[in-house]
């Protein structure tokens, strides 16, 4: 048997590389032909061609596997002519690391992202079937579109498939202990699902824009993949958290990261997008946007793939540039512009105005144009305003301030006018020239009343959006100023806090006071009703968190140092120093919401007689009963109610998040047999305890912890020093998990002669409620996208079908979201350690707002980066900045002479001057203007419904002054009756 | 002579469909056939060599199949191979984007809301009416422009089912169709909605309102068990049964109009 194996190996495998290199092309021509095929399809309409596209599609899918498949080969005969291979495995790797190494590195993550869509793309060509014809061409065709790019990204800027330069090697580098950074593993793969997810609606998206079938029909078809989607990423960024904090032991989970935020944009917009379609739904509004909501998402998971894989975030902190960056530039801007032009060609169908070939070029025509002239607009003010920076070489830093502020100004100033010069010219010279005697009065929404459920849905919307806005601006901030005011800055975490959590809190708020309101309208009385319990729950909280908060251990008001200084600062901080009781009575609120939305539903059900859950249910505690009479609702009520689970999710989540604000960070050097005493909990520091395993050696540092002088846990905080690399122990944390708080205990050091321990000392309260939130979203989840039965199925099979198929894919999608779990990151990435001591709020002020800058970490804050590489090291640097804190000087002096000695790029607050301030004025700016659109609009449609609606139904529909209900009751009266009762809840 | 040809021709055609059948089912057989084979040598090949023999026998029946699927594609764009007859029978550009279903089934989405948010609470018995009798006529007006755009097809298709049903069952045609519109009933995720009625599903559809004419089954207004029609209690309740089987019938509709509020 061996000898057929070492005969494989020679001969069939003989030029492994090249083949390897030959499958990415021959994807990328089966991908090719798919597409013609597809749209030719789609031109011709004929069914025999869409068969051919679809046997394309399908063996498109299946080559993608043979690749990946050949990869897994590489991995697992060692292979290591690939220089992949070569990289991320060796001889002693168990097989099944050897196969989640696969998608270890960038080469190889990026043919696991092609994986996943290809997927994907089978599941969703196999469920479309028979359907949607007019719409699967365009759907294969887009897909595989995307296909070809990632094709062309892999064999020709990131092969998984290249060799090494200096030929085969005899052992791999392998499993670098050091790079053992779940961090970096789990988040990329599991995000993964839902980012690929965000493909299929944008398929469907596309392929209702070119055939101009832009009702609701697309956003039904992919309705189940979109909302698998938002929950994939929406466990993937809790998963990412859930592993940042129990692997990294620096105490917190979410670190506004360039990784993080990517993560997270795509679910705001898409989560925007599920509550927006159902206006579209009911209203036939707001097409425009929900298609550019779409196209937004998918954009910023595109943009997100490359912010991370392209190190341009990471040129700030290590200055590389990788090539596939430019791969990805080129391809954002080619969905752009795709898309823009799509909806420019649309524009008729989606305003619905009557398509004519005039207003569709019309439309075209001045879309681009106002482009072009916004971006001339932009090189014309950069011109007229010049660089600062030129007179002044060598002036005083004042001066430089002033000079930055006035140049900022006098851009700002020339672009709003040419800007807007541009708009109306473009509107009025070619717009309305072009369109001249065309009818352009569309068929006007009309909106019942401001007091309605749509209306909040559009400020939940605005909220997401703007919240969307604020982390892009942030996390592209660096990149921007670098581009376009050739300095160096960073941003980190303390701006993103300060900023985001009044608008988190805004959206939060809207939430719950969406699900108050109505469709249509709501009368003033029953809003009074409707509010009345969970108003009252709120003040009720606020008032018990101000009475017993500071006693239980939660005071309501936390003060942080400021972020500015000035009046914007100390608003920002004064906000940010009530969320914790904003936090708090908010859920409060949010859940009295849910709950009586719930009384609600079952008291109607019972008053028509339709709930049916048997009593014995609910008396077995009140779950069973609760998922009986869920699995018994109606498909739209099940979406609907469903939803209202996820958000209790999301309440019990931002419970964890509220629970940041109390944290309590120690650290101490502690003896065998002493105790510290930390709040409630009293730790014993039992001993060091060795043990030894074939690659490490684990250092534990035995601790026993009491509550009220009762033990109540162990735990056993170690260090594990590879053999291959003796010089970097890695740090394991141990925690102790409660329902109110996570002692979180990281061991710094044991001196093996005295046995005296540095502890590091956590205690955060809540955080527990964030991964069970979670785990209700996803409940939530399940309950959304059970799936809908034909009726004649008998109810037996219905249950185990739908069971199933959930089932399924969810343990299907988790497992390929843990999968990665024991496979490793790529090089350069940071180790945080977490062996850092904050002693008050004046260190946890400079430290928070100055990066490292010894040049060999990727610029952590002084606050977690625990290198100590000579004398510019995170730990020395601390000490001579604690000494001069010591001494009496201020933070802000100290933060401004370590500026002047490093430069911006040292802060991870741009300071608040100059062209600088475009941080956070231009989500503001964007903030308000939009704020402002929306009242207009709001307006429009307000005035729309008080006139009658299309003169053609006047006469029919306002019934007679004083005719009886019963009397005009005619034919369609019983067929609108009969198809009422079999349209689902 | 002539007989000679006709029955050539008639040979050739049926091996043709015979050819066709052929290839269906042989494609069938490799669509379930080559995924065992394959996946059942790998688990072999991985349990009595190693993993990395299970993975190349994986990716070789991987490649076959890749190679069967772009035959299979090539073949059908090039209109050797035959198309399945139910695939044969969808006509793509049936499927019209058509503006008035997607407005009714919007209508409908919009006056279920209302019902709901009444159940619920929220909406005030007067909003509730003045709301849906706006939104009932534009309904209603919206049906009323479905029916004439339908009339023409109703009218061909009544004269095509009025010649299937005399030519079937002789007779029947008189007593069994009162030419009622057919209620286009679906109103849900579907796109078959108004534009697709085709002549078959028109004839369905007055065969089907024969048959619902003569009720052969009626429904114990009490506990809605089927019973015969001409049964004086119910077998199951006991209940009276109503002596007009129609009155029955209306009954349990009105029961259920009512659940479902």
């Amino acid at each position: 048997m061996s000898n057929l194996s070492s005969f494989i190996a020679k001969y069939v495998v003989g030029d492994f590389p090249a083949f390897g290199l030959l499958l990415l092309l021959a994807v990328m021509v089966a991908a090719s032909y798919t597409f013609a095929v597809s749209l030719s399809a789609g031109s011709s309409g004929r069914i025999k061609t869409l068969q051919a596209a679809r046997f394309g599609a399908y063996g498109t899918v299946a080559l993608i596997a043979v690749a990946v498949l050949c990869l897994a080969y590489a991995f697992v005969s060692h292979d290591f002519r690939l220089r992949y291979v070569a990289h991320y495995s060796d001889r002693g790797m168990p097989t099944i690391f050897l196969l989640t190494a696969l998608w270890g590195g960038q080469d190889g993550s990026l043919l696991w992202w092609l994986f996943l869509l290809s997927l994907y793309i089978g599941v969703c060509v196999f469920t479309l079937g028979k359907k949607y014809l007019e719409l699967q061409p365009y759907i294969i065709a887009t897909l595989m579109g995307i296909v070809i790019f990632f094709c062309v990204l892999m064999a020709f800027a990131a092969n998984p498939f290249a060799t090494g330069v200096s030929g085969a090697r005899p052992d791999g580098e392998g499993l670098n202990p050091l790079l053992q950074n779940f961090y970096m593993i789990i988040h990329p793969p599991s995000l993964y699902i839902g980012f690929v997810g965000c493909s299929i609606p944008f398929a469907f998206c596309i392929a209702a824009l070119v055939t101009g079938r832009l009702d609701i029909e697309w956003i039904q078809a992919c309705r189940k993949f979109t909302l698998f989607a938002v929950l994939f990423l929406a466990i993937g960024n809790t998963l990412g958290m859930l592993w940042a904090y129990e692997e990294l032991g620096w105490g917190g989970y979410w670190a506004w990261d360039p990784v993080e935020n990517a993560a997270f944009m795509p679910l705001l917009t898409l989560a925007a997008f599920v509550h927006s379609v159902m206006i579209q739904e009911r209203r036939g509004m707001l097409k425009v946007w929900n298609v550019f909501l779409i196209c937004l998402t998918f954009f910023m998971t595109i943009f997100g793939t490359f912010l991370t894989r392209s190190g341009v975030i990471a040129s700030v902190h290590s200055f590389a540039q990788s090539s596939i960056g430019d791969y990805f530039l080129y391809f954002l801007a080619m969905i752009g512009a795709f898309c823009f032009t799509l909806v420019m060609y649309r524009w008729p169908e989606l305003r619905d105005l009557k398509p004519t070939e005039r207003l569709r070029s019309a439309a075209i025509v001045t879309g681009w144009a106002t482009l072009t002239a916004l971006i001339l607009a932009w090189v014309i003010s950069t011109k007229i305003a010049g660089s600062p920076l030129d007179a002044l070489s060598g002036a005083s830093s004042e001066a430089i301030t002033a000079s930055t502020s006035k140049h900022s100004l006098i851009q700002i100033t020339a672009f709003s006018v040419l800007a807007g010069a541009a708009v109306f010219g473009n509107i009025e010279l070619v717009f309305r020239r072009m369109t001249r005697g065309l009818d352009l009065k569309a068929k006007r929404p009309r909106f019942e009343s401001i007091w309605s459920r749509e209306f909040t849905f559009l400020l939940n919307n605005y909220g997401l959006l703007t919240f969307m806005l604020f982390v892009l601006v942030f996390t592209t901030f660096p990149m921007i100023t670098e581009a376009f005011l050739k300095e160096k800055v960073s941003v980190g975490p303390p701006i993103f806090n300060a900023f985001l959590q009044p608008v988190g809190l805004t959206v939060f708020f809207l939430m719950g006071v969406g699900t108050l309101f109505g469709w249509k309208k709501s009368s003033d009385a029953q809003l009074k009703k409707n509010f009345m319990i969970p108003v009252g729950m709120f003040f009720g909280a606020v008032g018990i968190h101000f009475a017993f908060g500071k006693w239980l251990g939660f005071p309501a008001v936390v003060w942080s140092p400021p972020l500015y200084g000035g009046a914007m600062g100390w608003g920002l901080q004064a906000f940010n120093a009530i969320t914790p009781v904003l936090g708090f009575s908010l859920a409060i609120f949010n859940a009295a919401v849910i709950v009586q939305e719930f009384v609600l539903l079952y008291r109607s059900r019972l008053r028509t007689g339709v709930e049916k859950t048997p009593k014995v249910l609910w008396y077995m505690g009140l779950l069973p009963g609760f998922i009986y009479s869920m699995a018994s609702l109606p498909a739209s009520g099940r979406r609907r109610y469903g939803g209202y689970i996820v958000h209790m999710g999301i309440v019990l989540m931002f419970l964890g998040f509220t629970g940041k604000s109390w944290t309590i960070d120690r650290e101490t050097t502690i003896k065998q047999g002493d105790t510290y005493q930390v709040e409630r909990l009293t730790i014993k520091y039992v001993g060091p305890r060795m043990e030894v395993d074939n690659t490490k050696r684990m250092v534990f540092a035995d601790v026993k912890v009491y509550e009220d002088g009762k033990e109540v846990g162990k735990l056993s905080p170690a260090k594990f020093i590879y053999k291959k690399m003796p010089d970097s122990p890695t740090t394991e944390v141990a925690m102790f998990h409660s329902i109110r708080d996570d002692l979180y205990l990281v061991v710094g050091s044991i001196n093996p002669e005295t046995k005296v321990a540095s502890l590091q000392i956590h205690l955060n309260p809540l955080v527990g409620w964030i991964w069970f939130g979670c785990l209700i979203l996803i409940f939530g989840s399940f309950v959304c996208m059970w799936p809908e039965f034909e009726p004649q199925e008998s109810r037996v099979w219905q249950v185990a079908r739908g069971a199933g198929a959930i089932a399924t894919s969810i343990t299907l999608g988790i497992i390929l979201a843990l999968l990665p779990v024991p496979a490793f990151a790529q090089a350069g990435v940071s180790q945080q350690s977490g062996s850092v001591h904050i002693e008050n709020d004046q260190e946890k002020q400079v430290f928070g707002a100055l990066r490292c800058m010894c040049g060999t970490c990727p610029r952590e804050l002084l606050s977690s980066c625990a290198c100590d590489d000579g004398p510019t090291g995170a730990t020395q640097t601390r000490a001579r900045l604690r000494a001069r804190l010591a001494k009496g000087d201020t933070p802000e002096q100290i933060i401004e002479d370590y500026t002047k000695e490093f430069g911006t790029a040292a802060l991870a607050i741009p300071p608040n001057s100059g062209a600088m301030r475009a941080i956070y004025a231009v989500p503001i700016v964007a903030l308000v203007g939009t704020g402002v659109g929306l009242a207009v609009v709001l307006r429009r449609w307000r005035s729309n419904a008080s006139q009658p609606t299309e003169p053609g139904d006047a006469g029919k529909k306002t019934p007679a002054p004083g005719a009886s209900p019963e009397a005009k009751r005619d034919v369609y009266d019983e067929r609108i009756d009969a198809e009422l009762k079999d349209l689902d809840g | 002579m002539v007989d000679d040809a006709v029955r050539a021709v008639e040979r050739n055609v049926h091996r043709d469909v015979k050819a066709e059948l052929d290839e269906r089912r042989i494609a069938r057989g490799v669509a379930i056939g080559l995924p065992l084979v394959t996946v059942t040598l790998a688990a072999v090949m991985g349990v009595t060599i190693g993993a990395p023999m299970a993975i190349l026998v994986l990716t070789a029946g991987m490649l076959l199949g890749v190679i069967g699927l772009f035959w299979a594609s090539l073949r059908i764009l090039s209109g050797d191979a035959p198309l399945s007859p139910e695939l044969e029978a969808l006509d793509a550009s049936a499927h019209a984007v058509d503006a008035l279903a997607s407005r009714k089934k919007m209508l409908l989405r919009a006056l279920k809301d209302l019902d709901n948010e009444r159940a619920l609470g929220k909406l005030e018995d007067d909003d509730h009416e003045q709301l849906s009798q706006t939104y009932r006529g534009e309904l209603k007006d919206v049906l009323a422009r479905i029916d004439a755009s339908l009339e023409p097809h109703r009218k061909k298709a009544e004269d095509a089912a009025r010649v299937y049903l005399a030519s079937a069952k002789a007779g029947l045609v008189e007593e069994g169709y009162r030419g009622t519109p057919p209620a286009d009933d679906d109103g849900d995720d579907d796109d078959d909605d108004v534009a697709v009625v085709s002549e078959p599903v028109v004839a369905k559809a007055v065969v089907a309102e024969k048959t619902e004419a003569a009720p052969t089954r009626v429904a114990c207004p009490k506990c809605s068990t089927s019973n015969e029609v001409d049964a004086a209690f119910c077998k199951k309740c006991g209940a009276t049964l109503a002596k007009d089987a129609k009155d029955a019938k209306d009954a349990k509709d009105a029961k259920e109009t009512a659940d479902e509020a």
